[in-house]
């Protein structure tokens, strides 16, 4: 336990300055396109009201209130989302190669650790997994804060307030990272995980098997989509309509653990008997 | 302890704000305000089956939807996981044909219409969907499902469709008829006749023979070839319940048959008016097609909506009034007509209404903080009023606030 909370916190350290410069990055992209979107809906406002001589009423009938779909809608607003998502995904990958392709092959002093080897797969998969949630976060943080600074810049009649479970939900790209209620947010990092131990399992083949691993690595990536689907699958194309949503629910689920364990099953295998440096 | 410091400040981080942020958003939904039906006048007992789905607005755009009976207020939030994944709505005849009937209603739709239950049988008849073909003119087949509710026996089976010379194009299922042993399926079928260069649509009877697994035409329910001009055309309609709630034909069912004229009123706007209506009924039991003569007071613009046994419920719609006729065709008699009045409702949204059983059930469609949103149950023969309520708030707290309510549908669960 204690070797991999050390391994943990070691793959944090490594990863720290990126990570930093990416929660830099959101926040002040963020902030930005609150500044950005309030002030050209001002603008608007004010040539509408002060040049063309509209009523607010008109204008407000016209163009709408302001909300946070504004600001939402801006590329400065879901841009670093989508870098933090690429920079996580492409770490995902990295966290491995980087210890086989550096000066000296640092994978070879981690294997040779006096510890389960599995753990330092843990502790890379616990690394990314930290790293998603941390960002989640951060993003639940500055949601409120962007709010704010929303209802300082417009005024109260041009604009409409929501809450924050509103500004989630009425932005799709959020709202699956985000779930409504805590039981599908568990579900979906749930399935999250699994994936991440699916990746790293395709990542062992290919470290492995290296050309022929990567035929493998797609293999096994393929047949571990299709097992986890299996009860959808199986409900559309062979049984039509035959499981009612709950038992769909529950095998969704134990194909979730078969796929998951299995993962870890083989990655635990490769690791010890065939992994070369 | 120090050298952890990253893992444990990312950690603390993360539990701490999505920890408070999931507390926060689970008592969000406290925080809206509850809403309850408060009795004016009449028996509670009328509304113990009912529910309005409905949304909330507090001066924003987004609405909350909620449900709201005897019971009370409950958001789309207060639900479980559970509960918003089974379905909240999904409808309850389907649910209770589940729970009753766990194995025989496996791979079957969820279209009520589909099913039709007596004391001895529970039957299902549905279109049956090719994966790799999709439908083909003229090429359908029935999914058919017999359960005997007393030996627990289960006989399915597919069966071809009689093939006519039209061509077929669309084939939905209306009704299915169950008595003295008989099963009858009634279908709308649409399509193209060559003949007569004519796009079509009739109602077909078929008659299902369980024994031998085979599918007979009855008679085919076709609109009276009536000239029409260019600017007007012909449709024919099957009455039946409008609300989708689980109802099948008893022995009779009603048929309107109209002629439409196209007016244009200018270059953008066109009309369409009823030139010409005429009702009739085909009798299942005794395969009879038979007109109906509507007095003159029905002649007009009263819309037949439900038919239940031998009456047929027409409605007229005017501002704040709803006034409804039930006829009998049998006796060829107004049975009872009554007229409804329907409280000014804001932004003159209308109301929305649902008849089930005898009664009509009428509420405004919206209401904000001033206004009062009153429920009315009356029954249709005697016109008594069974029930009368006002949608109000319960929370004193919130009272002050401005709102706007929006009634999406009224729930009958019988």
């Amino acid at each position: 336990m204690n070797r991999y909370l050390k391994l943990v916190n070691f793959e944090l350290g490594r990863f720290m300055k990126i990570y930093i410069a990416l929660i830099g990055i959101t926040i002040v992209s963020q902030l930005a396109a609150v500044i950005i979107s309030s002030k050209s809906y001002l603008n608007n406002a004010n040539q509408a009201i002060h040049v063309d001589r509209m009523t607010i009423e008109a204008f407000v009938e016209q163009y709408g209130k302001m909300s946070f779909n504004n600001v939402t809608n801006s590329i400065l607003f879901f841009g670093p989302i989508a870098l933090c998502v690429v920079t996580l995904l492409i770490y995902t990958l990295f966290i491995w190669y980087r210890d086989w392709f550096g000066k000296n092959t640092f994978i070879y002093r981690l294997l040779m650790l006096p510890t389960a080897r599995l753990n330092v797969y843990f502790a890379k998969a616990t690394a990314i997994f930290l790293f998603v949630l941390g960002l989640i976060a951060l993003q639940l943080v500055l949601l409120p804060v962007e709010r704010l600074l929303l209802q300082k810049m417009v005024p109260v009649d041009l604009r409409l307030d929501m809450t924050i479970n509103e500004m989630i939900r009425y932005f799709d790209q959020i709202g699956v990272m985000i779930p409504n209620s805590f039981i599908e947010f568990v579900l979906h990092y749930g399935i999250g995980f699994v994936a991440v131990f699916v990746i790293f399992t395709i990542i062992m083949l290919e470290r492995c098997f290296r050309l022929k691993g990567i035929f493998l690595g797609i293999g096994y990536g393929v047949l571990a989509f299709i097992v986890f689907f299996l009860p959808v699958f199986i409900q559309e194309f062979i049984l039509f309509n035959y499981f009612y949503p709950a038992e769909i629910f529950v095998l969704m689920i134990l194909t979730g653990l078969i796929v998951g364990t299995g993962s870890i099953w083989v990655s635990n295998y490769l690791l010890t008997k065939k992994i070369r440096v | 302890m120090q050298r952890y410091w990253k893992l444990i400040s990312l950690i603390s981080v993360i539990v701490l704000v999505i920890g408070t942020f999931y507390i926060q958003s689970s008592m969000a939904a406290s925080r809206l305000p509850e809403f309850v039906l408060e009795k004016v006048s009449g028996d509670e007992a009328e509304i113990k089956q009912l529910s309005l789905e409905a949304n909330y607005y507090q001066n924003a755009e987004l609405g909350e939807w909620f449900q709201l009976n005897n019971e009370g207020t409950t958001y789309w939030n207060e639900y479980s996981y559970w509960d918003r994944m089974i379905g909240i709505n999904h409808n309850a005849k389907i649910e209770q044909l589940r729970q009753d009937y766990r194995k025989f209603m496996r791979g079957k739709s969820e279209n009520p219409y589909s099913f039709h239950e007596n004391e001895e049988l529970l039957v299902y008849v549905d279109l049956t969907w090719d994966m790799v073909n999709g439908y083909q003119p003229n090429d359908f087949k029935l999914d058919i499902a017999v359960l005997d509710k007393v030996s627990k026996e289960e006989t399915s089976f597919q069966a071809a469709i009689p093939k006519t010379n039209q061509s077929v194009y669309s084939f939905d299922v209306e009704g299915i008829y169950l008595k003295n042993g008989q099963l009858k399926v009634i279908t709308r079928n649409s399509g193209h006749d060559s003949q007569s260069e004519r796009d079509f649509t009739n109602y077909p009877v078929y008659l299902i023979d369980i024994a031998t697994q085979t599918i007979k035409t009855e008679n085919i329910i076709t609109a009276k070839d009536a000239e029409v001009s260019s600017n007007q055309f012909q449709e024919l309609l099957m009455i039946r319940n409008k609300w989708e709630d689980f109802q099948q034909p008893s022995d009779f069912i009603v048929f309107e048959e109209k002629v439409v004229e196209e007016r244009m009123i200018d270059e953008w706007e066109i009309t369409f008016d009823t030139v010409d209506r005429e009702l009739f009924v085909y009798n299942l039991e005794s395969e009879d097609k038979e007109q109906i003569k509507l007095p003159k007071e029905l002649q007009e613009d009263a819309s037949a909506e439900m038919v239940i046994g031998t009456t047929i419920y027409f409605v007229e719609k005017s501002e704040g009034v709803l006034v409804i006729t039930s006829y009998n065709f049998e006796s060829g008699e107004i049975e009872a007509k009554q007229t409804i009045a329907v409280p000014e409702v804001a932004d003159e949204q209308g109301y929305m209404y649902k008849i089930n059983d005898d009664k009509v059930y009428v509420v405004p469609v919206s209401k904000n903080a001033k206004q009062d949103l009153l429920l009315q149950i009356v029954h249709l023969k005697t016109g008594d009023t069974l029930y009368e309520g006002k949608v109000t708030m319960k929370n004193p707290n919130k009272q002050g606030i401005d709102y706007d309510l929006d009634i999406q549908s009224i729930d009958l669960d019988n």
